[in-house]
């Protein structure tokens, strides 16, 4: 029973970290309509940005690093934005030019990143790194107690930016409705760039919050990319809170896979549920969840 | 030459002949590198070629199909090793199991669309990747499988010179493109095009677009997998990284897109203009800078999407049609030929 909780516990923990790997993935969805394939590739740009401000600012703390790599990840989203995506929103756009904009800014991101860092891994280290707290009898690792923690706090800041404010309100309202919102005098251009650029936010906070007990390495985000896909589209592509609560699900899914069949079945067990979904419920999980949670 | 139209005296029958019989003359002339790199070349076109069969004329963005390729590749040198059986063989079987495995494919991937669509390629070539680095004891896992080496043999698929390779590799090709041309030309492929196009509009005038996308899915995979079995026979090792990886898997697509997906020659313009590239990249920066074609090879992508979204090959019809002009014979082209771009629907 206690093997059980601890599993569970351990699956929360990262499951927080898919969550917000994912918001990010789902808010451009819901707002530009595109499927941002490079999104793996932003949290490895997220996690190179938190050791760089680590290693030459003599050791700085990641999460307080955030106040640098955060604003740093806005400017980047905008930027591939502004250089990639609008101008093929402009032009003549079709399904194969969108999807391989991204593929094409996934595979550049990767090879840049081995250019500059090579293949090796590289880490952070903090003083919590490798603690781990005993609450009645499971142990719970510390840096990653501290990541679920963050990763919590942001979901719910940016869940509280979208409702209560004006900018936060014109990004939901062009989700909704594109032409009525540019009706109400919305500029699409300012809430997309803004949309990109808290999207990249979000896949930083994910980068960021992981460094003190995850490798970074050129390739980190591709299955960081593919498991922040399962868990928007079992979530429902779009939907805030249902890529929260299913993050937490696919974490505890894949720590049960890997604790009680092999090592590598965790993430095969998340595909496959993907795959269930897919075949029963195209529209994703948790609209109904959240229904039945009131 | 194909559609039994036209003369030999007019440029569009007697071009494509001309640079077949050179083609087939390159083997006694060049050395084993260029030999290598028209083998890659045509091994490209045809991957690249199969993927437009269903991505670009069907519109269907599958980002998954290593799948094939990987299953072309394992089968018949799992069937070597574990019954002695010839890969020519192990071909027809792995060329089943694909056709089997596109029909369950199908059945996922296609009841979604778009970029939904492409997603669940990927994810189940993840699934298909992380099975093969399961099972240890029939694929040797994650260190691969290398096939029983037979010497120069014919009966096992094995030749010490190049030659041979050669020219199994152009067959493959011309294959491929035979298929594209008369899927180009054929009522499905029309259908499949309207499918590609707008779906809803299509099931409007009666056209069974899942038993199209699923026909079309199948010959796809068919090829994809003999191509799998040609790669296997000629670099004689296997793993799962190579069989199933992600990049590989996108880079067929790119070849096609970067050409210009459903053309009939989109394809193999993009093996030929992308794969000298990244020789030449590799060999001169590939030491230093690792990974430096792959960011050439984005770039590429990207400046195609954004400037050229139909493909290089716009750039070359109108070079194409000039040449034609020139050519002795040429001012009375018939217009309806083999080499004429078919993009216009």
């Amino acid at each position: 029973m206690q093997d059980l909780f601890q599993t569970i516990v351990n699956g929360l923990l990262m499951g927080g970290i898919y969550s917000i790997a994912s918001i990010g993935l789902t808010i451009i969805f819901g707002t530009i309509k595109i499927v941002n394939f490079a999104h793996g590739e932003f949290i490895m740009v997220g996690m190179y940005f938190t050791y760089l401000t680590w290693s030459l600012f003599g050791g700085l703390d990641p999460f307080i690093g955030m106040a640098f790599t955060l604003p740093a990840m806005f400017i980047f989203g905008a930027a591939c934005y502004l250089f990639v995506i609008e101008p093929i929103l402009m032009g003549k756009k079709n399904d194969a030019s969108l999807i391989f904009a991204t593929v094409g800014l996934s595979l550049f991101l990767q090879n840049v990143a081995l250019l500059l860092f090579t293949a090796n891994y590289r880490s952070v280290k903090t003083v919590y790194t490798g603690k781990a707290l005993e609450i009645i009898g499971i142990s719970v690792s510390v840096p990653r107690l501290l990541a679920f923690l963050v990763a919590l706090v942001l979901s719910v800041l940016l869940t509280l930016f979208l409702q209560r404010t004006f900018i936060g309100k014109a990004i939901r309202a062009s989700a909704q409705d594109r032409q009525v919102a540019m009706l109400m005098g919305i500029n699409p251009r300012k809430v997309f760039v803004l949309t990109m650029g808290i999207g990249a936010m979000m896949a930083g906070v994910a980068g960021a919050v992981v460094m003190p007990f995850l490798y970074v390495f050129p390739s980190v985000g591709i299955s960081f990319g593919l498991l922040s896909f399962v868990v928007a589209i079992v979530g429902g592509l779009g939907n805030l809170k249902g890529a929260f609560f299913c993050g937490l699900i696919i974490g505890v899914t894949e720590a049960l896979g890997t604790h009680y069949i092999t090592a590598d079945s965790g993430l095969l067990l998340a595909f496959l549920l993907l795959v269930v979904v897919l075949i029963f419920r195209p529209e994703g999980l948790c609209p109904q969840i959240v229904r039945k949670g009131g | 030459m194909l559609m039994g139209k036209g003369s030999i005296a007019n440029p569009r029958v007697y071009l494509p002949i001309l640079i077949l019989a050179l083609l087939l003359l390159l083997p006694f002339v060049a050395d084993p590198y260029y030999l290598n790199l028209f083998i890659l070349i045509f091994l490209y076109a045809a991957l690249a070629g199969s993927w437009n069969l269903i991505g670009g004329y069907g519109g269907q963005m599958s980002l998954g199909h290593a799948v094939y390729f990987g299953i072309g590749a394992y089968i018949p040198t799992i069937l070597a090793i574990r019954f002695g059986l010839t890969p020519w063989l192990g071909m027809v079987a792995g060329i089943g199991c694909s056709w089997l495995i596109s029909i369950i494919m199908g059945a996922i991937c296609f009841r979604l669309r778009g970029h939904y669509f492409a997603i669940s390629t990927i994810i189940l070539l993840e699934v298909m990747r992380l099975v093969f680095l399961r099972e240890v004891r029939l694929t040797g896992g994650g260190v691969g499988l290398s096939v029983p080496y037979k010497g120069n043999s014919l009966l096992f698929f094995q030749f010490l010179d190049k030659t041979p390779y050669f020219l199994i590799a152009l067959v493959i090709l011309i294959l491929v493109i035979h298929a594209n041309y008369r899927l180009s030309r054929s009522k499905t492929g029309y259908q499949l095009r309207a499918v590609g196009q707008n779906q809803e509009a299509a099931e409007v005038i009666g056209i069974d677009s899942a038993s199209i996308k699923r026909k079309v899915l199948g010959l796809s995979a068919i090829l994809t997998s003999l191509c799998g079995t040609f790669w296997v026979q000629y670099m004689y090792f296997i793993d799962p990284d190579i069989a199933f990886g992600l990049s590989f898997s996108t880079e067929i697509a790119l070849i096609a897109i970067i050409g210009g997906m459903g053309t009939v020659w989109g394809p193999v313009l993009g093996a030929f203009i992308l794969r000298p590239v990244v020789e030449i990249t590799s060999a001169t920066l590939g030491g230093t800078y690792a990974g430096i074609h792959l960011i050439v090879y984005a770039l590429i992508l990207l400046a195609v999407v954004i400037f050229k979204p139909e493909g290089l090959i716009g750039l070359f019809n109108p070079v194409f049609s000039r040449i034609i002009q020139i050519l002795p014979g040429g001012g009375s082209a018939d217009p309806a030929t083999y080499l004429e771009s078919d993009r216009s629907s």
